[in-house]
């Protein structure tokens, strides 16, 4: 059942995420450019009418995680396509090292997150829990987004692609942790002798694919293809932070403008200006 | 006659017989070297032919131990490297050979921290134990040195008579019209920087590291280490990745075998258990699911070529 051709699948995982990736990098621009015929370009980079934000300032704490997370996860990111793509001279010994360095820097960091997310004074999980609110306000979002309409709705702090594209990026963090620790063939966890990969699937997966080394295999494809979604992820993310919000995107480093929501609505100055 | 034309006859004579007997002297005696020469050139090359057969005689035994002793006459000292050395030792000896030169200096201090610094010059070059100057026509001096390493090591050179690169053929199997072109020990091993590998881990790593130069040099398997590029083996071992594995490490060492023989470790029956796949310290356990991925490691462009959005692309882009 799980007898996979895992040559075909390698080279497939790397062709359809390039090509997927290629084709993005060519959408984006595009996609940028649309803003210009529609005026949304000139409000923006021009006017400089920005979205108005309920918050000041973004909370220095999810600041600094974010920045954080930016860092390791980039560091992640180029160990593990080096690992994968071996381009560099001397071995991947030590790109092995940094990636679990980083690895436990993000675990960590993830969870710090968590925390101040459901336990901490300001805990904020309800800004990105899906409403039906939200849900029904997937249209109007995707046709802002498309330029057929000028005027984004507003629900919340995040939209609802927002909410979802976080609550991805969560999600995966959790599963590529996961995947990652289970790699480990040949390190011991102490006290309990065992390696990760045997404590996370020798129970479940390798008797479903037929051995632990079939099991890790397979765990490593899901690695490997998470990695391309957090990229992907990361790249739309990046593009939109720069293009619909750059002030708030500057603030979330320490070189943001202090702004004011003068409505107290949140609404966005372009949906204003529609109306 | 007067007593004077006499005498004159007399001396002439005398000449004449001292210089019949000189010549008669000189040329016993030039026989006499001539055939010693061939008596000790007799000896010496069944001594060459007797050290390349699969079954050493005894005299050729302690000849070969690199520290035996000829029980013949020789001009070079055998006991050490010293009398090669007066020559080799000299960085500027080189040979001519058309328009090139060959050095044919040995790194005397490299060649004492090698695996065989202790064994003396003939102990390898069994067949330079007696005269000079070296290189008499028909002497393949080269093949001789490549394969004395079975007189100390002779479960590598049976092991190595076993696999595809052994010269004779195996009982049963018709000669190898490429046997003249088939690898002897020192072909890969190298020859006088040959590293230690016992308990020496830097050596290990080195000797690790030498896939290329023992089995990818043009004429032999170039196109294999070329195509050796997938991404956690070959092209993580040309970055020198110490985990990454060496030609050998699937391949096998010294029986080395084409991956169509039944007991190739490469055999794609053999991939898993304990062999190539499952090499302790590697993919214990693994299945034939799993090494199915094994096509990857020469095959990548090949397989890449295959892919059907590679072949739309390539045929957009006119490759």
């Amino acid at each position: 059942m799980f007898a996979i051709i895992l040559a075909q699948v390698n080279i497939w995982l790397d062709v359809v995420f390039t090509t997927v990736y290629v084709i993005m990098l060519v959408v984006l621009p595009i996609h940028f450019l649309a803003s210009i015929p529609v005026g949304r370009f000139r409000k923006k980079w021009i006017l400089k009418q920005w979205p108005e934000h309920d918050e000041p300032h973004p909370p220095a704490l999810p600041k600094y995680i974010h920045f954080q997370h930016l860092v390791m996860m980039f560091v992640l990111g180029f160990t593990g396509l080096a690992i994968r793509f071996p381009f560099i001279d001397g071995g991947r010994t030590t790109l092995r090292y940094v990636h679990y360095v980083a690895m436990v820097i993000v675990t960590l960091t993830f969870f710090w997150r968590l925390w101040y997310a459901f336990a901490s004074k300001r805990r904020d999980w309800r800004a990105f829990a899906l409403t039906m609110k939200d849900l029904k306000s997937t249209p109007g979002v995707l046709l802002y987004y498309s330029f057929i309409s000028n005027s984004k709705p507003h629900t919340d702090k995040y939209n609802v692609m927002q909410k979802a594209a976080y609550l991805m990026f969560a999600l995966f963090m959790l599963l590529q942790m996961l995947c990652g620790f289970a790699l480990l063939e040949f390190w011991t966890i102490p006290l309990i002798n065992i390696t990760p990969s045997a404590l996370l699937l020798g129970w479940w997966l390798a008797p479903m694919t037929g051995g632990l080394a079939m099991a890790v295999a397979w765990m490593r494809i899901l690695h490997y293809a998470l990695t391309w979604m957090f990229i992907i992820l990361t790249t739309i993310h990046v593009y939109l932070s720069a293009t619909e919000d750059i002030p708030v995107t500057k603030d979330f480093f320490g070189f943001g403008e202090h702004h004011e929501a003068e409505d107290g609505h949140g609404r966005t100055a372009v949906a204003a200006s529609a109306e | 006659m007067s007593p004077a034309r006499i005498e004159r006859r007399v001396l002439v004579a005398g000449i004449l017989i001292v210089a019949a007997v000189l010549i008669v002297a000189l040329s016993t005696a030039v026989a006499g070297a001539q055939d010693q020469a061939a008596a000790v050139g007799s000896v010496l090359s069944t001594s060459t032919a007797a050290v390349t057969t699969v079954a050493p005689s005894v005299t050729t035994t302690s000849v070969a131990s690199g520290k035996g002793v000829f029980a013949l006459d020789f001009t070079l000292p055998t006991f050490g490297k010293s009398g090669c050395m007066v020559c080799h030792g000299d960085p500027n000896l080189v040979v001519a050979q058309g328009d090139l030169t060959h050095s044919f200096w040995i790194d005397q201090t490299a060649y004492e921290k090698s695996a065989h610094g202790t064994t003396v010059c003939t102990g390898c070059h069994v067949d330079y134990g007696y005269k000079a100057p070296h290189g008499q026509a028909g002497q393949d001096w080269r093949a001789v040195a490549k394969q004395a390493c079975k007189n100390c090591h002779p479960d590598q050179y049976r092991d190595w008579s076993l696999g595809a690169h052994a010269i004779a053929p195996l009982p049963g199997k018709v000669p190898d019209p490429k046997a003249a072109f088939k690898p002897l020990c020192g072909d890969c091993h190298g020859s006088h920087d040959m590293v230690i590998l016992k308990n020496n881990p830097e050596g290990q790593r080195q000797v690790h590291g030498q896939s290329e130069q023992m089995c990818g040099r043009i004429g032999c398997h170039a196109d294999f280490w070329a195509n050796y590029n997938d991404y956690y083996h070959g092209a993580a071992y040309k970055t020198g990745a110490g985990d990454a594995p060496a030609c050998w490490t699937c391949h096998g060492t010294h029986t080395v075998l084409a991956s169509s023989n039944r007991l190739a470790p490469t055999n794609s029956e053999n991939l898993g258990g304990t062999n190539s796949c499952g090499t302790p310290g590697c993919h214990s356990g693994a299945n034939s699911g799993y090494t199915a991925y094994a096509p990857m490691i020469h095959g990548r462009a090949k397989i890449s070529a295959e892919n059907p959005i590679v072949r739309f692309f390539n045929s957009v882009l006119g490759r």
